[in-house]
């Protein structure tokens, strides 16, 4: 509840009881706080778990939601919108590119993810892709206008605040049917710690289950970013630190603590970067990893999350 | 007695993209009863962990029947065959923050329900496979912060946890001390003889196999199997044939392998007892080879407090020593001479 024009305990109170009366600040409320507010905790749950999901499918701690390039496919939907001037270059016309960019990635990396026998190649396919998507996009950079490049670096920053109610619902219902997903991988996640042969030894399809999760992931990723823009570290912070506080490697209840972890942690980083009062915003990303990085770094000096074997 | 686990005609290897066959080994007609431990042996890339991994339905056969009791496992699912089968492999995976009870809680998994929830009854198998491997207090530490014996350990819980007929194990004593491997091959007879559990394991140390083994497969790495018994296998050369280089052979009377040593000399011997038994040992290890030769002759005079070496070069040199060293120091003179 934090930003450019402080609001008194008493005006909140009235801006939530009696909207009509309260004026300006029932506005700043309704239609800017409790959006970017609910849009933080969506997001910031949605990340936490597909970064989860691709350091489970994957067993490496390093793993996070953007490994496969979908942000960056995201990216370049966005990049052909507004440095390219494709389409109208409306809010509408980033949303759709974003999401078909994303989508394009996605089924790539899923199709490859059908064929591929080893998580670790896999992995670095992803990576892969990222890395060709990306220099696509600095070659629009390049090429295209100078004067657009604003709004594609703003749009890079990422941002809380671009989700307004009507599109709330599409938000968090495609969140909501992402984390729904993982409920039935649930015991894949928690027996593929052991390994792949060991997992499949204990009576679960790995193939089957592997794609469910990734898919899971894709979509969090997807749609987050194309609402919120790429958000860095929350993906790969926050399972770190569900693991260290709730000590536990059982996804029947780091699955919820992510959850949890990731909405508290993206609401305050949404905070801080709506801190500065009078030069207007801080870019998110940069909050983000000034919160994740130390978040990862006492978790893995806590011991819980060690690097070696 | 109906067998546990039954092959027919199997033959293992692996299939590359195209649809072609490698065969690693065959025919394999493994067979066996509850309450047996087989062990496979052989040299690498024979197809040892290729079989346990056809054998858990990890692989596909390039030929041939897999039977668990009366029923082809190709009949069975995933789910059932984790009823009935459960393997223990090296690879511990980056589990970060699990509990040594939630790694044996995860055996329950073929059990449980679609969200994984233990039960009562669950938790009390947990415990109970905990108690029989001695492993109650790794329950609340992680896995990640303990020894390889201590996760071997606790892998075996998780099998038993599994409540399967048949445990495999893919190189279990490979990253264990040797009092440890006595140890684990020790806990796996008792548990075999006291549950009537079947157990297959893969192993490079073939001396622990032969003492432990109710029956060993030998893979000879050319894709021919012999299944016996240990001793069986060492009365037909098996072991020989297999695993003897050039400088390597088996001994077939101690039935353990030796470093082939340079101008082995005979040595006569008598005694008997501890002290005579480990003088054995002593002179097998200089390369030294006891047999009806008149001289050199040893005697051991087997003294509780002193015992005494009586050696004789020929009829009239002879000499007493106290130490064994003294006795080695004469008898590498005697090999120069």
């Amino acid at each position: 509840m934090i930003g450019a024009v402080s609001l008194s305990p008493s005006d909140i109170w009235l801006a939530l009881t009696n909207p009509e009366q309260a004026g300006i600040s029932a506005t700043i409320l309704w239609q800017m706080r409790i959006p970017r507010t609910l849009t933080a905790m969506i997001a910031g749950s949605g990340l936490s778990v597909a970064g989860l999901l691709m350091q489970t499918v994957f067993r490496n701690v390093l793993a996070g939601p953007y490994v496969l390039g979908i942000s960056s496919g995201a990216g370049l939907g966005v990049a052909l919108v507004l440095l390219l001037g494709v389409g109208a270059g409306s809010w509408f016309g980033v949303l759709s590119a974003a999401t078909l960019g994303a989508l394009l990635v996605m089924m790539i990396v899923l199709w490859l993810a059908h064929y591929c026998k080893s998580p670790v190649s896999l992995l670095v396919l992803g990576l892969m892709m990222g890395y060709l998507v990306d220099s696509l996009v600095s070659l629009m950079i390049h090429f295209g206008d100078p004067n657009r490049l604003e709004a594609f670096v703003n749009w890079g920053f990422g941002s809380f605040g671009r989700v307004h109610w009507n599109e709330m619902g599409i938000l968090g219902g495609t969140v909501g049917v992402g984390i729904l997903l993982t409920l039935p991988a649930m015991k894949y996640l928690n027996t593929v710690l052991l390994g792949e042969s060991q997992s499949q030894s204990l009576g679960v399809s790995v193939k089957r289950n592997r794609i469910i999760a990734l898919g899971a992931a894709s979509l969090l990723t997807a749609v987050t970013t194309v609402y919120c823009g790429p958000i860095g570290f929350l993906g790969l912070a926050v399972p770190h630190l569900a693991r260290t506080v709730f000590q536990t490697a059982n996804h029947r209840i780091l699955l919820p603590a992510t959850i949890l972890c990731g909405a508290v942690l993206a609401v305050l980083a949404g905070w801080v970067a709506n801190l500065p009062t009078q030069g207007g915003v801080l870019p998110l990303n940069a909050v983000t990893a000034l919160i994740g990085v130390p978040v990862v770094f006492w978790a893995l000096l806590r011991g819980h999350g060690r690097l070696d074997d | 007695m109906t067998e546990l686990l039954h092959t027919k005609d199997l033959h293992i290897g692996y299939t590359a993209s195209k649809g072609k066959a490698y065969e690693v080994a065959g025919p394999v007609d493994l067979h066996f009863k509850p309450g047996e431990i087989v062990a496979l042996v052989g040299p690498n890339g024979s197809g040892k962990s290729t079989l346990l991994k056809t054998i858990t339905g990890l692989l596909k056969p390039i030929a041939g029947e897999i039977f668990l009791g009366n029923e082809s496992i190709t009949q069975l699912s995933l789910r059932e065959r984790a009823r009935r089968m459960a393997l223990v492999t090296t690879h511990f995976g980056g589990a970060h923050a699990m509990t040594g009870f939630d790694s044996v809680a995860l055996g329950r998994s073929p059990h449980s329900g679609w969200l994984d929830r233990l039960t009562e009854h669950d938790r009390e198998v947990v415990q109970h496979s905990m108690e029989s491997t001695d492993s109650t207090h790794l329950a609340t530490r992680f896995v990640d912060e303990l020894s390889d014996g201590e996760r071997q350990r606790l892998a075996i819980a998780r099998a038993l946890a599994q409540e399967a007929s048949l445990i495999l194990l893919d190189e279990p004593t490979a990253f264990l001390d040797l009092p440890h491997r006595v140890g684990l091959l020790g806990l796996l007879r008792n548990l075999c003889r006291s549950k009537q559990v079947g157990v297959i394991l893969s192993t490079h140390d073939l001396d622990l196999a032969m003492r432990f083994a109710d029956r060993m497969l030998v893979l000879d790495g050319k894709g021919h199997v012999e299944y016996d018994l240990p001793e069986a296998l060492a009365l037909q050369g098996v072991f020989s044939r297999v695993f003897s280089t050039q400088d390597v052979f088996f001994d077939m009377k101690h039935g353990s392998f030796h470093f082939a040593q340079l101008g082995c000399i005979q040595v006569a011997f008598k005694g008997q007892g501890l002290v005579a038994d480990w003088t054995r040992r002593a002179l097998r290890r200089k390369g030294w080879i006891i047999d009806d030769v008149q001289y050199p002759l040893i005697e051991v005079c087997e003294d509780p407090v002193t015992p005494s070496w009586q050696i004789s070069a020929n009829a009239n040199d002879q000499k007493e020593v106290y130490n064994l060293e003294a006795l080695l120091d004469w008898l590498s003179k005697i090999r120069l001479t």
